[in-house]
């Protein structure tokens, strides 16, 4: 059964039909909620909630192609409402990167897992420190795939906005990145000692 | 360009990376469905909770615009006071009380009931001339006495005991021609060891009908399907014996109803209120 037939039914209060769609969009809900927040213990909660909201008003969805941007749309939402509630900060990356490191056995292949891991969680962490709204675009732009159109429904702005923060955004990260790094044709690259991001001083 | 995908890819690849430490668990469904349960009744709860306030809220509205109204307007002021009024009785009297402790009353200093001079009813059957024979121990001496069957009360505050001492009997004597058998008869009685005047819990049975008090404010009330007639009265008191001065409130509540065409009387000083003055009238047998 197709994704519009699905919703359809759910327009009906079909639950059946509604159970199927919590088990298409769990995973990716759940994952994007994680990101979008940092916070584990909180992802799950917020995704069950999107998913409440999404059951008690889908009689309203007119455009019911338009399901996956709508039910994102709920989901940011309670993912920024429900994390200002819970008053916590994200984890902290770094502290996990030393903890990695502290936990590891000393030898050549496994650190350099662990310095790819490494990178990846220190672009994770320049991602998280940036402001919600540029946040949010590079989320649902590289993690959800969706289109800068797609976007722009999700988030309830023009196209134009969401590519200027996209740009932003990327000029960001871009500014932790050497060119060196990138040249690397083996994607290798280390990350400055030291960068300024968003007017802050960290060590990478 | 190059540069742009393998940017791109290292952002895609650490959004994944990041994502994959949590790994969601299987149960939303049943999650979101007893969430959804739940939801419903905290609903009921809230709406519930909600109701509760606006009325509380309208309550101390209507308190406070009464409250402002009568500050304001002497006319629901006055009408106020009227409504407060209306059954509040209140005797000034001067008495006398003897060596023994009883107090002596008469008419003449009795000065007024809501500062109208009043003839007082217990004066004026004492004028007429009831005259108490015993000690009787037992109800049905009692009865065989006065000549008739009486109620009395079942239930009894917790300050009141049945009477083990005496029960009293009086002949009544018409004003007129005191002397005169009239063949009425009246039982009193007290439901405790208080022989103070205006003290305790008593109660009067008359075969007589006795009239209201003058200038009193009564008040119907029902004693199961009956109607009955209650006052309360603040007396304040002037003990003038022995060269003294002194003042004293004291509260009577009564409640008077007429059975088996003979009129019931149940006076309290001792502080029981109207509610259960009532239930032992109701419990008479």
């Amino acid at each position: 059964m197709d994704e519009i037939e699905l919703v359809k039914r759910c327009q009906l209060g079909d639950i059946e039909a509604f159970g199927m769609l919590i088990e298409k969009y769990t995973n990716k809900a759940v994952r994007t909620a994680y990101l979008a927040t940092g916070q584990k213990d909180l992802a799950e909660d917020i995704a069950q909630e999107a998913f409440m909201q999404c059951f008690k008003t889908i009689k309203n969805l007119k455009n019911i192609e338009y399901f996956k941007t709508w039910f994102y749309r709920i989901l940011i939402r309670t993912s920024w409402r429900m994390a200002t509630k819970a008053r916590q900060h994200s984890q902290n990356v770094f502290t996990d990167i030393n903890n990695l490191e502290d936990t590891l056995p000393d030898t050549s292949n496994i650190l350099e897992e662990v310095e790819k891991k490494q990178r990846y969680k220190a672009i994770y962490a320049a991602i998280n420190e940036m402001d919600k709204i540029f946040r949010e675009v590079i989320i649902l732009y590289y993690f959800n795939e969706f289109s800068i159109k797609e976007i722009a429904n999700i988030l309830s702005c023009r196209d134009g906005t969401v590519k200027s923060r996209l740009h932003k955004a990327r000029k960001l990260l871009a500014d932790i990145f050497t060119d060196k790094e990138l040249n690397n044709s083996s994607n290798e690259f280390q990350l400055r000692k030291e960068s300024n991001f968003n007017g802050r001083t960290r060590i990478v | 360009m190059v540069e742009q995908e393998l940017f791109d890819k290292l952002i895609k690849k650490s959004l994944i990376d990041k994502s994959e430490e949590i790994i969601p668990q299987n149960n939303m469904k049943e999650r979101v469905s007893h969430s959804m349960k739940y939801k419903n009744k905290s609903t009921f709860n809230t709406s519930v909770l909600n109701w509760k306030r606006a009325a509380t809220a309208a309550a101390c509205f209507i308190f406070i615009c009464t409250g402002v109204s009568l500050a304001v307007s002497p006319e629901i002021q006055t009408a106020a006071v009227e409504k407060v009024t209306e059954f509040t009785n209140r005797v000034q009297m001067v008495f006398n009380v003897s060596q023994e402790g009883s107090a002596t009353v008469s008419s003449s200093e009795i000065t007024s009931v809501n500062g109208t001079p009043i003839d007082n009813m217990y004066l004026k059957v004492t004028k007429g001339g009831f005259s108490t024979y015993g000690p009787i121990y037992s109800r049905e001496e009692a009865e065989k006495e006065a000549g008739f069957k009486f109620k009395m009360p079942v239930y009894l505050p917790s300050n009141c005991k049945l009477p083990t001492n005496t029960i009293d009997v009086s002949d009544y004597k018409p004003e007129k021609d005191g002397n005169k058998d009239t063949g009425k008869h009246a039982v009193s009685m007290q439901f405790d060891d208080s022989e103070a005047a205006f003290s305790g819990t008593k109660l009067l049975i008359y075969e007589i009908d006795v009239p209201e008090k003058d200038g009193y404010k009564y008040m119907d009330v029902k004693i199961g399907n009956n109607d009955a007639k209650y006052y309360e009265t603040q007396i304040d008191m002037k003990d003038t014996s022995n060269g003294k001065d002194t003042s004293k409130e004291v509260y009577e509540r009564q409640l008077r109803w007429k059975d088996n065409e003979k009129t019931y009387i149940l006076i309290d000083y001792s502080g029981i209120s109207k509610d259960e003055l009532i239930k032992m009238a109701e419990s008479m047998k």
